[in-house]
């Protein structure tokens, strides 16, 4: 069990620095997922803490004690890396026995505690197989049961799930989440898919470019998103972006030719300003009630049987929809608009920060 | 006429002009290993072809260096049915023919060596190219080896002359070598120049009075008291005066190099072909080497000596067109042409007393030694596998466990003497 | 036959065809003459007898032989042990990107634009007794006193000498630019997070080595060391140029009895059984290594 703080990391690579001045602080207990798209520097960031990069400015520090010079194997954590890196040679119990043979554990503590990682994870008829006889889901449980074993102050995973195909991956989600609840120990978790930072997390750390762009619960970046960037990041299908301008009235328009009365809830600093207005799929309804967004015809049907997932011409715009009444729609229909006044998101157009 | 019939007339007549230029004359393939820079020995065998094919029109002569490092290996296949040439530059007589017999290998000239000049040559260089009887060709190299000196650290060790007993040449070795702690900086004597260490002892042993086998070539004379004084002598410069590098004895030991930087001051039987080539290679040291009759031994003062020949090859059908290209090779002003070029000393006295033979002062002892010269080919087929430098052969063990391990000298020679007779008994 | 089998036949057919003809009849009639009387010097008049295994029975009986076949293997063994642990450390620091990795590399590989024999010629040189530089710089730091006589001095201590521990360490030399390939490659191949894992679990250097390194090299190094046993048994060049078997046969190794036997005394025959026992040894090799190979696969 540990809390750890990251205080203005910086990383750098010769002249180029991929990681700008993070910060971060982790409870103890939490399960903190780091997520954001390729090349954000999650991962150098996990692997920092990990101890498996240097850390060029700013401080890691764990349990108040600083360790940016400590070595990997001074810094009890353990590490799950996305191609699982179990030793090829060696049987699963081996795999699993590993660091605790190097830590000089007594044979018995090491039967003790691989059987009850084994039992955890049901990896007991697997015991005596080499990897190389092992499915991917099974070699991704292997890998976890070597971190458990060492029931290490911290748990790191490295895009575990990647490597899977889409249905195991659902289920190791669950599986993964329930270890958690189980042992409670903190963990970091690196993921490029916002569906399994938002089921998964106790807190999301959304990156982008070397920076951190909000940390906060899934609800609460989904809610309430802080940047244009997280506001498109989080949420499938995707927030409805339109860039265009609030005038002194209240009135939204952009350049596609749409023209929205939003006078009653914008917010104040947006009046005048060049802005970018977000309103989910899933908020805007056909034939509703609410403020009105003007009449669309319909391009594109998708149906997935709970939901409809529509693509519309609205003046020029393109805008999604996510329908939920089970109504069939069809190609060319034309249907009227509306949104509910709190789902609604404006942001500075210039710097993509939120108004409110 | 239309092309086909222009074509055939081509065909015709080119045939008939070639059958009867081939039928006018011979061409013979003649091999020869090359002797000091090998473009410039091509170059003096070309010039020689020339020359020869300008005052006949019978027989065109087709040229090629055979390698020294290819060069056994090449022979020992003639003599077992390998490709050979028509005629070559060939050594090691009695060997390769006991190998070939009646079928391959060098071939005896019966009626058509009175077309050469035989008598014209030294006796004991004619020794080299006749077997049981026979005469296989005409020697054209002679190989003396006799005594080279650093007459820099003669002078200052102050001594005048080169020594001319064996007694003598201890006395002056000893003041020849030079301490420093309990390195030798320099020794004071060297067997041979030669890599091959029973070369060392075979002058010593006929110095002493001894022959290594009958006339006939069919018992082994080695267990005699001469073999036990040269032993004892070659142990006695090693282990007792201590004036010989033991580590000479070894493989990888080169002498040139050594010679040259006044590490070996004396050596015993020196190559004469090294005069050449210090000369040309190693012209720092001039002035500052002479050669020496070898040492007077107890009873003889005999020179290692070896010799080439010019013979035949069995299996030609040219074997006429040959000798006729060897007589002319024969020829005094053609014999010197190739020693000159060589450095080898030649085999005719005429050649000897040419002014090549006689402008330096080395090259005056030289021909004076040649007197002293003792063929190192002996009349048994075998001979070359006893004597043969190898650790396991006959002779070299005999030398080295007696100077170099210092075990029995006596044991040593009755095992030598025995393993000796077997071997020759071998070709029975 | 299909077309497909055809061509592949074809394709295979001169390299086959040349291993034939230089390869295997070659050595099946080797492995004939052995079983005869051959020599050179009777071999017109004399004729060639069959003599079975008698060849064989001589050979083995003479004790510079038996201590050839002896000195054959154990100066293989020392010359992979030794190459092939600086081959695994100087593979591992090549394969580190650092500066003037460039030059690092160009050294160790710089043994392989030498041939063996040219590189025996300069190795007698550095190593003759009173004119090796080697000798020159241990008596200006006074660590020895008298010059060592690297190929000359046949004192032993146990199964070692100085003149044998000289030639091992040129064929050693000589040796490494391969070994370090094929390691380089190994390494090369050898996962990145693997090494990773095991910081994490908590390995320090040597560990990683033993655990990560050594297990994952091991097919290179199977297939290395089967080549070089395989090599090292029939090697030639370097004793024969540097001290023709000497001193005392203390460096002598059975190609080149072989050789001598041959060529210098001109015994065909027993020179033949000679190398029939060199091809037993490799047979050897070539089996144990099969077996292992299998024996992998099966699992």
């Amino acid at each position: 069990m540990a809390s750890i703080s990251i205080n203005e990391a910086y990383k750098s690579y010769g002249q180029l620095e991929v990681l700008h001045g993070v910060s971060l602080d982790i409870e103890d207990g939490e399960f903190v997922i780091l997520v954001g798209p390729s090349g954000c520097g999650k991962s150098t960031l996990l692997r920092m803490i990990a101890g498996l990069e240097n850390i060029t400015g700013g401080e890691i520090v764990l349990d108040d004690l600083v360790i940016n010079k400590l070595p990997p194997r001074q810094r009890d954590m353990a590490m799950v890396f996305q191609s699982y890196a179990l030793y090829p040679h060696m049987t699963v119990r081996k795999n699993m026995a590993f660091s605790l043979k190097l830590a000089k554990a007594s044979n018995d503590e090491i039967d003790q505690k691989v059987s009850m990682a084994a039992d955890i994870l049901g990896l007991e008829p697997l015991l005596e197989r080499k990897p190389s006889q092992l499915s991917g889901g099974q070699r991704q449980r292997v890998a976890m049961g070597r971190a458990i074993v060492r029931d290490p102050k911290l748990f790191l995973f490295d895009e575990p799930l990647s490597n899977l195909d889409a249905k195991l991956r659902v289920q190791m989600r669950s599986e993964i989440k329930e270890l958690h609840q189980r042992l409670q120990t903190t963990t970091v978790y690196v993921t490029h898919d916002q569906v399994e930072a938002m089921t998964m997390a106790d807190r999301i750390v959304v990156m982008n470019g070397g920076h951190i762009e909000q940390i906060g619960t899934p609800m609460n970046l989904y809610n309430k998103p802080d940047t244009k960037f997280v506001a498109s990041f989080i949420g499938s299908p995707s927030m409805n972006l339109i860039d265009g301008h609030l005038d002194d009235d209240g009135r939204f328009t952009s350049q596609e030719g749409l023209s929205w009365d939003l006078k009653d809830f914008a917010p104040k600093s947006a009046f005048g300003e060049k802005i970018c207005l977000g309103i989910r799929p899933e908020n805007i309804f056909v034939d509703g009630e609410g403020v009105a967004l003007g009449e669309a015809i319909i391009n594109v049907v998708e149906p997935t049987g709970s939901e409809t997932l529509l693509s519309l011409r609205a003046e020029k715009a393109n805008l999604h929809i996510l329908d939920r009444s089970r109504r069939e729609f069809k190609k060319d229909e034309n249907v009227t608009l509306t949104a509910d006044k709190h789902d609604f998101h404006f942001f500075q157009a210039s710097s993509g920060q939120r108004l409110s | 006429m239309n092309l086909t019939k222009k074509l055939a007339l081509l065909a015709f007549s080119s045939t008939m002009a070639i059958a009867s230029v081939a039928k006018a004359e011979t061409t013979i393939d003649f091999w020869s290993q090359p002797y000091g820079d090998q473009i410039k020995w091509q170059e003096s065998y070309e010039a020689l072809i020339e020359k020869y094919e300008a005052s006949q029109s019978d027989v065109k002569v087709n040229f090629e260096i055979l390698p020294w490092s290819d060069s056994r290996t090449k022979w020992l296949a003639i003599a077992q049915g390998g490709a050979a040439p028509d005629c070559a530059d060939m050594w090691w007589l009695h060997s390769f023919s006991a190998i070939g017999g009646d079928k391959y290998g060098p071939m005896p000239l019966g009626d058509l060596a009175s077309k050469l000049p035989i008598d014209e040559f030294y006796p004991g260089a004619m020794q080299d190219a006749s077997w049981r009887g026979d005469i296989y060709g005409v020697p054209w190299r002679g190989d003396v080896r006799l005594m080279l000196y650093r007459s820099d650290a003669m002078k200052e060790a102050g001594i005048e002359d080169a020594p001319d007993t064996w007694d003598e040449v201890v006395e002056v070795a000893k003041k020849l070598t030079v301490r420093d702690g309990n390195n030798v900086t320099r020794w004071g004597y060297g067997f041979g120049t030669s890599a091959k260490i029973v070369d060392w002892l075979m002058p010593l042993y006929w110095q002493a009075g001894g022959e290594f086998m009958t006339e006939d070539g069919k018992t082994a004379t080695i267990d005699n008291d001469a073999m036990r004084t040269a032993l004892k002598w070659m142990h006695d410069m090693v282990n007792v005066h201590k004036v010989a590098d033991p580590d000479s004895f070894e493989k990888g030991y080169v002498a040139r190099p050594l010679f040259v930087a006044n590490r070996v001051a004396m050596f015993g039987s020196a190559e004469q072909a090294w005069g050449k080539r210090m000369e040309a290679e190693n012209p720092e040291v001039n002035g500052l080497w002479s050669f020496a009759r070898s040492a007077k031994g107890p009873e003889d003062r005999d020179s290692f000596s070896g010799a080439g020949y010019l013979g035949v090859l069995r299996g030609t059908e040219k074997a006429e067109a040959c000798v006729n290209w060897l007589s002319f090779l024969a020829k005094d002003e053609n014999m010197q042409a190739l020693s000159e070029a060589s450095g080898n000393v030649a085999t005719k006295p005429a050649v000897m007393a040419s002014e090549f033979w006689t402008d330096r002062p080395y090259k005056l002892v030289v021909a004076e030694a040649l007197q002293d010269a003792h063929t190192s080919q002996h009349p048994a087929p075998a001979w070359s596998a006893v004597s043969t430098s190898e650790p396991g052969g006959i002779l070299y063990d005999m030398i080295y466990s007696t100077v170099i391990e210092q075990k029995d000298m006596d044991e040593a020679i009755k095992k030598a003497q025995g393993l000796m007779q077997a071997e020759l008994d071998r070709t029975e | 036959m299909s077309e497909k089998n055809l061509f592949c036949y074809l394709m295979v057919a001169p390299a086959l065809f040349l291993t034939l003809i230089l390869g295997v009849y070659p050595m099946i009639d080797t492995m004939i003459i052995s079983f005869q009387d051959y020599d050179l010097l009777t071999l017109q008049s004399g004729g060639v007898n069959w003599v079975g295994i008698d060849n064989y029975s001589k050979i083995l009986a003479d004790e510079r032989f038996v201590q050839t076949i002896w000195q054959t293997v154990w100066m293989t063994v020392l010359a992979i042990l030794f190459s092939v642990s600086a081959g695994l450390l100087l593979a591992q620091i090549i394969n580190v990107n650092f500066k003037g990795r460039g030059i690092l590399r160009t050294v160790v590989l710089s043994p392989w634009f030498v041939p063996p024999v040219t590189a025996s010629a300069i190795w007698i040189w550095l190593l003759n007794t009173n004119a090796s530089p080697i000798n020159q710089v241990l008596m200006d730091w006074g660590l020895i006193d008298s010059n060592i006589r690297f190929l000359a001095d046949s004192t032993t201590w146990g199964p070692f000498n100085i003149p044998m521990l000289s030639v091992v360490a040129v064929r050693s030399w000589n040796g490494l630019p391969i070994i370090i390939i094929f390691l380089l490659a190994g390494l090369q191949s050898i996962p990145k997070s693997l090494y990773e894992a095991a910081d994490m679990d908590g390995a320090g250097m040597f560990q990683k080595f033993y655990h990560v390194t050594l297990p994952m090299l091991r097919p290179v190094l199977m297939i290395l060391l089967a080549l070089l046993f395989l090599g090292g048994f029939g090697h030639f060049e370097m004793n024969y140029v540097m001290t023709g078997g000497g001193p005392r046969n203390l460096t002598n190794v059975l190609a080149v009895w072989t050789y001598q036997e041959g060529f210098q005394f001109l015994r065909y025959g027993k020179a033949a059984a000679a190398s029939g026992i060199i091809l037993l040894m490799t047979i050897t090799i070539s089996i144990f290594y099969l077996w292992v190979e299998s024996k992998d696969n099966r699992k």
